[in-house]
């Protein structure tokens, strides 16, 4: 009686145990839960460019002797990033809206020889002004500033001007005349 | 002489003896039972204890605007006990390796920030936190009495999941180029 007892309780106590081992140790089945875990953030910067208008409207202003030009200043602000290497980069302006109503300057068709809406660029690096004088057109985009390989503007941006010429032709009607330039950055 | 001859030796009487004696005690009278019980007292003592899991990689990428931020998600699974006394548990992480190569963002300057949503169990960080290189920060407070799976006065999800949602600033000052940096969670419990 006695053997057939201690066999039994043997048998119970292992069983028991067994179940209650197989309980505590279901989340061992999944190898990656522990007291810490660790992973690895990653980004990949690429080139960037973006460019921002400071002066929404800008007034041309005569000033001095009677005819001289039309003058004033559009300030911006450019951010950019190009690739290390073999990156570039460019500020760039066209005239997509000409001067409206009719009978006053124009950019596409002046009423005499010689006028132009021209301008000069001011920028501070990572960028190259234009060269000289430039002369807007509508029909294509004229430079503004470049930028050259792992060029990198400050994380605010950098600041850049553009000043206006507006030749100021007797044969312009008196009245108010707008037109619309555009600015383009890219980034490669 | 009949009755000598008619008894084996002594030896041998002795086995057919115990064999017999061996033979009534398995065959017994047809129908008696004979059963014994034996009990005895399991003790387990459950502690406080508590596991995570987390991919192995996340992508921060950049939507929207140029110089957005670059942003990224990931889900902490976890699973926790968490004692009737004691104070509860934790899950924080912190960067335990910086972004590298150089010439990209740092941790150290406080560029890589998330915030915590969707807690299963426990409240999730509240607001916005810096990741930081020489100190953890909260992700997840697991209060009291806590416990994953099974439901009733446990969660019903097994396992537990918080999401983290990161942002990185996108400055310009940045080298083009991939960057990567390690980041740590650890949970614990009381």
């Amino acid at each position: 009686m006695r053997i057939k007892n201690s066999i039994t309780a043997t048998i119970l106590r292992n069983l028991m145990a067994s179940a209650l081992l197989a309980l505590l140790g279901t989340g061992s089945l999944f190898a990656a839960f522990n007291t810490t875990g660790t992973t690895t953030v990653s980004v990949t910067v690429a080139n960037e460019a973006a460019i921002q208008i400071d002066t929404p409207t800008t007034n041309l202003t005569t000033t001095g002797a009677i005819f001289n030009d039309y003058t004033g200043t559009t300030n911006l602000t450019y951010k950019i990033r190009t690739s290390q290497g073999t990156g570039s980069g460019s500020v760039t302006l066209q005239v997509t809206s000409d001067f409206a109503p009719g009978g006053g300057p124009s950019v596409a068709t002046p009423p005499s020889g010689g006028d132009a809406l021209s301008y000069t660029c001011t920028v501070s690096a990572p960028a190259s002004a234009c060269s000289g004088s430039q002369t807007s057109a509508t029909s294509a985009a004229t430079p503004v500033a470049t930028f050259g390989a792992d060029a990198r503007s400050a994380k605010a941006g950098n600041s850049g001007t553009v000043n206006w010429n507006l030749t100021n032709d007797p044969v312009y009607q008196t009245g108010s005349y707008s037109g619309t330039v555009t600015f383009t950055i890219s980034s490669t | 002489m009949k009755s000598s001859q008619s008894l084996p030796k002594p030896h041998l009487r002795a086995g057919l003896i115990a064999v017999a004696a061996f033979g009534g005690i398995l065959a017994g009278p047809l129908g008696h039972s004979d059963t014994a019980t034996v009990t005895q007292t399991l003790n387990a003592q459950l502690a406080a204890t508590g596991k995570v899991s987390v991919p192995v990689s996340i992508s921060l990428t950049a939507t929207g605007a140029a110089f957005s931020p670059y942003t990224g998600s990931l889900t902490v699974n976890y699973r926790v006990r968490s004692t009737t006394t004691g104070i509860g548990g934790s899950i924080t992480v912190q960067s335990t390796a910086e972004f590298a190569p150089s010439g990209g963002p740092t941790v150290a300057s406080g560029v890589l920030a998330y915030t915590c949503s969707g807690a299963t169990l426990g409240t999730g960080c509240s607001g916005t936190a810096a990741m930081s290189l020489v100190s953890a920060t909260n992700v997840l407070t697991i209060p009291a009495s806590a416990c994953t799976g099974g439901g009733g006065s446990c969660s019903s999800a097994n396992p537990n999941t918080v999401t983290t949602n990161f942002s990185l600033v996108d400055d310009p000052t940045y080298k083009t180029g991939s960057y990567s940096a390690s980041i740590t969670f650890t949970i614990s419990s009381t």
